[in-house]
């Protein structure tokens, strides 16, 4: 299977540490425990009066999104998809949807929040983003099902620009999954051609390994480990073993 | 009127957790929906609930809807003259 | 000769039934529609007629013992398409983990026994089934798999009732598509099973010729008035479609019977075509199914190319959209070679997907 060439114009990432962006880490604030406590104007520049109402998946996902889309001069819209990796799906919401309902009175703004894909709802409702779009909510490799999805699309030209996002939430007690560790957010944007304000030069090779060889693979750091790689131009190749499916991402800063 | 007035206007920015919001930033007599603080649909439909929850207060149709909704001052108003709880 | 994404085996659960019982109860306009209400709200639904098909186990028993062989281990890629599924543990507050659609997707396909090198869990509200495809022909045409098992499963529940309740959504009468006096949606339960593959077609199989998706861009639940992603996505699944020069017999529509969707599908489709082929909506005939839906609504709509006719609009009267669309009211001949499903989400996220007969 051939390798696929992208280019990265813009990335951001919610970690315990605090905000990664292309500027550096901006560490949370004394009063913030970490991701879950992101206020607006760390993210986006614009006042956005529904950011408060965004139940933690799609907190956790708005504020990636917007961090990594406020800082390009891309202009995204109608050719630009969004890809996401979202393991516990709306899971946090429904159950606060589900309080509502056995006390009587089922909360239409909870209820709207239900599904995996309403994560994806404020991302283009904000930002326009009216192309193609996939959920990957569970299943094996998420993260790269999503990666490997949004680098076909860009190299068929049924997109131009495709909004990578990942988000791993740990707060519940519903997580057993291996990036139980913390909660977690990243957003790269993807595209097909360099353009002004591009930030790396990314070639993913998606490579099906045929086996039933059970390994476990934590994606959250792995796609972190690129994120450092970015902030820190540093070249490097990543490979990911997995049942499956293997693929190797490769970075380069020549020229950007 | 003034005091329910700012009640509900806290009440709608706690039941739709808005936020870059106070509720002296409510203009009393601006559409509540659309404009300014951004409410779509949904929030009208969470805004019923919490009417009910908290005040007793129902709202027969969408047209009715509408009026109450036109400003902070009528939802103030309707509410006053239709609520069952204190 | 070339390649193409074949549905080999279908099988699905309604309340009209399974594939052929439901293929029939729906081209005769008879609706399965049953009398509330549902958790005490004034509704009307769709449930299955086999009580023990509304468990996740029950269901994948039944659509197994239906399937038959279904290909397995390496090479097999298991699809799971749902809004909710199996939202027991939600509603019980016991084994919250199973709730997650991962522990969902694995245990469905630990039960029919494929052992897939890869389980995806691709979850797009109301649209997941069509996605699902979309996936599955896309994995397939790069050959990075030989089989495809998708699997979809969303039943009625006080979860989901209460949800569209509270969002004004559901009707309190039988669901009327397209109507002038339409008001809402009737809930159903639904499953769906299907097996595709990748192989030189033989006279008569139908084949996912082309699928495209997008985004309204335009509010959390409701479709955007101008109808303008769901034609975004109609047009790009004729594109990927272009070389087996499709012609559109019919329209498989989302058509919930809501005063919004109906009316943003209209625009789409007077929009997409010069002259518009019938479309359909069966909602009023086994009501709205979800996740699980929008495969159920594509493999019923292979049945109907199969059997080459355009079944009615149960529920349909008189036309109450602005657009002049050939809503189909009774069961018509089928002219033509390809049937376009469409399918929407929350989220808005729009779907589409062409089917067409081979040799045809």
């Amino acid at each position: 299977m051939s390798s696929i060439k992208l280019y990265i114009s813009g990335f951001s990432a919610l970690h315990r540490d605090g905000i990664y962006t292309p500027d550096g880490i901006t560490p949370w604030e004394s009063d913030q425990k970490g991701p879950l406590d992101v206020r607006r104007n760390q993210v986006l520049p614009s006042p956005y009066p529904s950011f408060g109402k965004l139940n933690i998946p799609d907190r956790l996902a708005f504020s990636a999104a917007a961090s990594a889309l406020s800082r390009t001069n891309q202009t995204v819209g109608e050719k630009t998809g969004i890809c996401m990796c979202i393991p516990q799906g709306s899971l946090s919401t429904d159950l606060l949807y589900m309080d509502s309902v056995l006390n009587g009175f089922p909360s239409p703004a909870f209820f709207s929040a239900t599904l995996p894909s309403s994560t994806i709802a404020d991302i283009a409702i904000f930002f326009k983003l009216k192309g193609p779009d996939r959920i990957f909510c569970g299943g094996d490799l998420p993260g790269f099902s999503a990666l490997d999805t949004a680098a076909y699309w860009l190299k068929s030209r049924k997109a131009e620009r495709v909004l990578w996002v990942a988000v791993w939430e740990s707060s519940g007690d519903f997580t057993e999954t291996p990036e139980k560790k913390t909660d977690c957010a990243i957003a790269i944007l993807l595209s097909n051609t360099p353009e002004s304000g591009c930030l790396a030069e990314m070639e993913f090779r998606p490579a099906l390994l045929l086996t039933s060889k059970d390994q476990e693979c934590n994606e959250q750091e792995i796609f972190m480990g690129v994120i450092n790689s970015l902030m820190k131009k540093r070249e490097e190749i990543i490979s990911v073993p997995g049942r499956g499916f293997r693929g190797y991402i490769s970075l380069r800063y020549d020229g950007y | 009127m003034e005091k329910l007035m700012n009640e509900l206007g806290g009440k709608i920015i706690s039941a739709l957790k808005l936020s870059d919001v106070k509720p002296e930033d409510i203009d009393a007599d601006a559409p509540l929906i659309g404009a300014g603080l951004g409410l779509d649909s949904i929030d009208t439909l969470e805004l019923l609930v919490m009417l009910e929850k908290d005040y007793g207060v129902t709202v027969p149709d969408v047209n009715a809807g509408r009026k109450v909704f036109s400003s902070l001052r009528a939802l103030a108003e309707y509410v006053q003259e239709n609520r069952q709880k204190e | 000769m070339d390649k193409a994404v074949v549905l080999q085996q279908n099988e699905i659960l309604c309340a009209s039934g399974t594939l052929k019982s439901a293929s029939e109860t729906i081209l005769s306009g008879k609706a399965a529609i049953c009398k509330g209400p549902f958790f005490d709200i004034d509704t009307v639904c769709a449930p299955f007629p086999d009580r023990s098909w509304a468990t996740l186990s029950g269901s994948v028993h039944a659509l197994k013992s239906l399937c038959g062989k279904l290909p397995e281990g390496p090479g097999v890629l298991f699809i799971y398409a749902a809004a909710k599924g199996d939202i027991g543990p939600i509603e019980k507050g016991n084994d919250i983990p199973h709730a997650l659609l991962d522990y969902q997707a694995r245990k469905v396909a630990g039960l029919l026994g494929i052992r897939p090198s890869r389980i995806m869990v691709v979850s797009s509200a109301c649209a997941s089934g069509a996605i699902a495809v979309q996936t599955a022909k896309e994995m397939l045409e790069r050959e990075m798999f030989g089989n495809v098992v998708i699997f979809g499963y969303d039943v009625i529940s006080r979860f989901v009732v209460s949800g569209f309740h509270s969002l004004n959504a559901l009707s309190s009468k039988e669901a009327k598509p397209f109507d002038k006096s339409r008001d809402g949606l009737n809930l159903g339960d639904g499953a769906a099973l299907s097996v595709l593959t990748y192989k030189n077609p033989s006279q008569g199989d139908i084949i996912v010729a082309g699928a495209g998706c997008s985004n309204d861009a335009n509010h959390r639940t409701g479709p955007s008035r101008t109808g303008d992603g769901l034609l975004r996505a109609a047009q790009a699944a004729l594109e990927d479609a272009s070389a087996f020069q499709p012609i559109t017999g019919a329209v498989k529509c989302h058509g919930t019977a809501t005063v919004y969707n109906d009316a943003m599908e209209a625009k789409a489709i007077t929009a997409l075509f010069d002259r518009i082929p019938p479309v359909y909506s069966i909602k009023g005939a086994i009501g709205h199914t979800s996740g699980a839906g929008s495969l159920l609504e594509i493999l019923l709509a292979a049945e109907f190319l199969k059997k080459r006719k355009v079944p009615p609009t149960t529920g349909f009267e008189e036309s109450g959209v602005e657009e002049k669309i050939p809503v189909s009211s009774e069961i018509q001949e089928f002219c033509g070679n390809s049937v376009l499903c469409l399918s929407a989400g929350f989220g808005g996220l729009n779907a589409a997907v062409v089917l067409k007969e081979h040799g045809l």
